[in-house]
């Protein structure tokens, strides 16, 4: 495979992992109000992704991969509304982990990476067409 | 046998530069989120890598038809890691996405003038071969 072509794979990869992370995040938005039914129950814990760099064997290319979707373990703020059923015996209830301006700007990071890749793309198939054209 | 003109060997040696280059920041873009990752780019092409033919590459000496010699050629041009990156971020990333894009700006004017100066060379020689005139 040419190096053009291989540029090209390596930024599809990178529009794949942003993708996977804006559904995260979606998900993450989504749920923010997820609260428990019951005082014992738990409610929606934050998801978080990484990514890291891996060799593609069959092309040669070093392309980005998602790890696993991890949690975000931190402590879950209370809120108190004793009317709620998962309220406890003090009328707390957990709330969801989720902070809606973090998942903003996740997705403002995830967005503008997206475009930078859908650039190199535009730019690397330019390339690509030009030379092709040589044969005119 | 056009690469025994300067001209055209020293277009095609920048083109297969300036394509590998290309994937190398395409990998930097892509890797702009990825924690410890450190931008990359090639050894920048000199004047004198140009005019040398490049080296054979070293191999071992097979005397024995059980010898085995590896058949992947060694990468044509040197990657550099990044050494002192300007800033980075908390989770040790370098990429700055402007400055990438900046440098695929570049590769790619540097590519289609590549290519111009291949065309357009080919076009004088084709004008010597012609009958010439109109």
């Amino acid at each position: 495979m040419d190096d053009l072509s291989k540029a090209s794979l390596v930024a599809v990869s990178g529009m794949k992992a942003q993708s996977e992370r804006i559904r995260v995040v979606s998900e993450n938005i989504a749920n923010a109000e997820s609260l428990p039914s019951t005082p014992d129950e738990l409610p929606y814990r934050r998801k978080q992704v990484t990514f890291r760099n891996v060799l593609d064997k069959a092309n040669g290319a070093n392309v980005v991969k998602l790890n696993k979707i991890d949690v975000d373990r931190s402590e879950f703020p209370k809120k108190y509304d004793p009317q709620h059923p998962g309220a406890d015996a003090n009328g707390y209830v957990l709330a969801p982990n989720v902070n809606p301006l973090v998942e903003l700007m996740d997705m403002r990071e995830a967005q503008r990476s997206y475009e930078a890749n859908l650039n190199v793309i535009g730019v690397s198939k330019s390339m690509l067409t030009h030379t092709v054209d040589m044969l005119k | 046998m056009l690469e025994d003109l300067t001209l055209f060997a020293m277009a095609q040696k920048s083109l297969n530069y300036l394509a590998r280059r290309q994937e190398v920041l395409a990998e930097n873009v892509a890797n702009a989120d990825t924690p410890k990752y450190r931008a990359k780019d090639l050894e920048p092409l000199s004047f004198k890598d140009v005019l040398t033919p490049p080296d054979a590459p070293i191999r071992a000496v097979t005397t024995n038809p059980m010898h085995i010699s590896p058949q992947v050629e060694p990468t044509a041009f040197q990657v550099l890691k990044e050494r002192n990156p300007v800033e980075s971020k908390p989770d040790g990333n370098s990429v700055q996405v402007e400055d990438q894009m900046q440098k695929i700006g570049d590769t790619k004017g540097k590519y289609d003038l590549a290519i111009n100066l291949f065309m357009k060379h080919l076009s004088m020689l084709r004008t010597a071969i012609d009958k010439g005139g109109v």
